[in-house]
């Protein structure tokens, strides 16, 4: 139970529960809700780290890219959520610039479609060809944060946010494809990547 | 006689408690919390003032960490002399500070976060002398960049000692939890926040090279009427 595993030493290796539950923890750990937001530091940490969660394209794309790192297996799963961020950050500094990327918003909802379907699929293609295909979906991510930079917030601090939202992300589909150590977890991650794939072709026909 | 076997069986049970220990708190860093501008504790000193403002002006707490983690990676042999020679190179800088140098070095500081970052992240190793030359120089940037405009005297002086002290005990904290995390998913953690400072810098560098000017807390309209930039925080003593 996480409330015994927060307040008490552990005494017995209990490593893959352990690692899932401790993802869900932090993932509904709580912030401080502040009255006034997206001004000076502290404004623009919380709306870019929001950012990434409050749109559910971004979302779902971010933890297809964890859940495919763990079907690609080593070196991808630690490699995606190195490169990921550096090649969103350039992504985001052409959204900044004001440097026209074609399709974006259409670029994010292929994101989910794509990544969710090569999950489904339990797809290893050779891992240049992976990192390419992160990494193009990564300059449309990061050309839509760049882009919706609010005027109040500090952009060092709401580059921050994102990136370690982002982060994060790709560690929740990490764990969550931990589940494919159980002998039903593999077909349960697969449908995983069968809902993203649907909510990537709700965004690109419009129902979403 | 010492019994080796028992012995190493409680050394790795203990070495998988140490894990543990260090894995929860380290993941609860990671969780969304408020950070503050200004310090909300009223009355602190001017000592804790500049002991709070390295870790509460991003671009310094940028540099520091990946300077930390960048030293770390190379293993506790080998950050000896660079640490020293960031204590001293800060110590210099907050020197020429007090005698009323203080030119706005956030877009320096940020290159200087992106280099050790990039090392980081890909985990390249570098002869020990390019990191203890790197670290000196950014040492000296951050005393640089650490001035107490309303503060004079003795009191200046306490409040730099105190910002002197935060920089390299946040460099030396870094560095040690990246020696540390040398195998595993601990190593992978260290990139993993090497690349989340290097796309920061990457960004906020981009922004600089577009000619968004940034000055010390005032606004500025840059080339880009959109975007403005704030250098950071200077807490103000009470």
């Amino acid at each position: 139970m996480p409330y015994s595993f927060v307040l008490e030493p552990v005494r017995a290796p209990q490593s893959r529960g352990l690692a899932v539950l401790t993802g869900l923890v932090l993932l509904f750990t709580s912030s401080l809700t502040l009255a006034h937001e997206g001004t000076g530091v502290a404004g623009g940490l919380i709306s870019g780290f929001l950012h990434p969660i409050s749109g559910l394209d971004h979302l779902v794309a971010m933890v297809a890219v964890g859940l495919w790192g763990v079907f690609l297996r080593q070196p991808a799963i630690w490699l995606l959520p190195i490169i990921f961020p550096v090649v969103m950050a350039l992504g985001a500094a052409l959204g900044v610039a004001g440097v026209p990327v074609p399709a974006v918003e259409t670029g994010i909802a292929a994101s989910a479609l794509v990544l969710g379907v090569l999950v489904a699929l339990a797809a290893r293609p050779p891992l240049w060809l992976a990192g390419l295909i992160v990494g193009l979906f990564a300059i449309f991510h990061g050309h839509a944060h760049g882009t919706e930079l609010p005027e109040a917030a500090n952009p060092l601090a709401y580059s921050l946010g994102f990136v370690v939202s982002t982060g994060l992300l790709h560690l929740a589909g990490i764990l969550l494809g931990q589940l494919m150590r159980w002998p039903s977890g593999t077909l349960l991650v697969r449908c995983a990547g069968g809902v993203i794939g649907l909510i990537g072709i709700g965004f690109l026909t419009g129902y979403l | 006689m010492l019994n080796t076997p028992r012995l190493t069986r409680l050394f790795a049970a203990k070495a998988r408690q140490v894990n543990r220990c260090i894995a929860l708190p380290a993941g609860f860093t990671l969780a969304p919390a408020t950070a503050l501008a200004h310090s909300p504790i009223e009355g602190i000193g001017d000592f804790y003032n500049g002991l709070l403002h390295p870790l509460l002006v991003p671009s310094h707490l940028l540099t520091l960490l990946a300077l930390g983690l960048a030293l770390g990676q190379r293993g506790a042999k080998n950050t000896g002399k660079p640490l020293l020679l960031f204590s001293l190179g800060c110590g210099t800088g907050l020197i020429i500070n007090g005698l009323g140098v203080n030119p706005a070095l956030e877009t320096a500081l940020l290159a200087v976060a992106l280099v050790f970052a990039s090392l980081t992240a890909a985990r390249i190793t570098l002869p020990l002398v390019l990191y203890g030359v790197m670290a000196g120089a950014a040492g000296l940037l951050i005393g640089l960049d650490s001035p107490q405009e309303t503060l004079s005297g003795g009191a200046e002086a306490v409040a730099l000692f105190g910002t002197g002290l935060s920089a390299s005990l946040g460099v030396l904290y870094s560095a040690a939890i990246a020696t540390y995390c040398q195998t595993g998913w601990q190593e992978v953690a260290v990139r993993v926040v090497g690349a989340w400072i290097l796309a920061v810098s990457i960004l906020v560098l981009a922004l600089s090279l577009m000619g968004i000017t940034t000055h010390r807390n005032e606004r500025t309209e840059g080339a880009s009427a959109h975007y403005q930039m704030w250098s950071g925080t200077r807490l103000v003593p009470t």
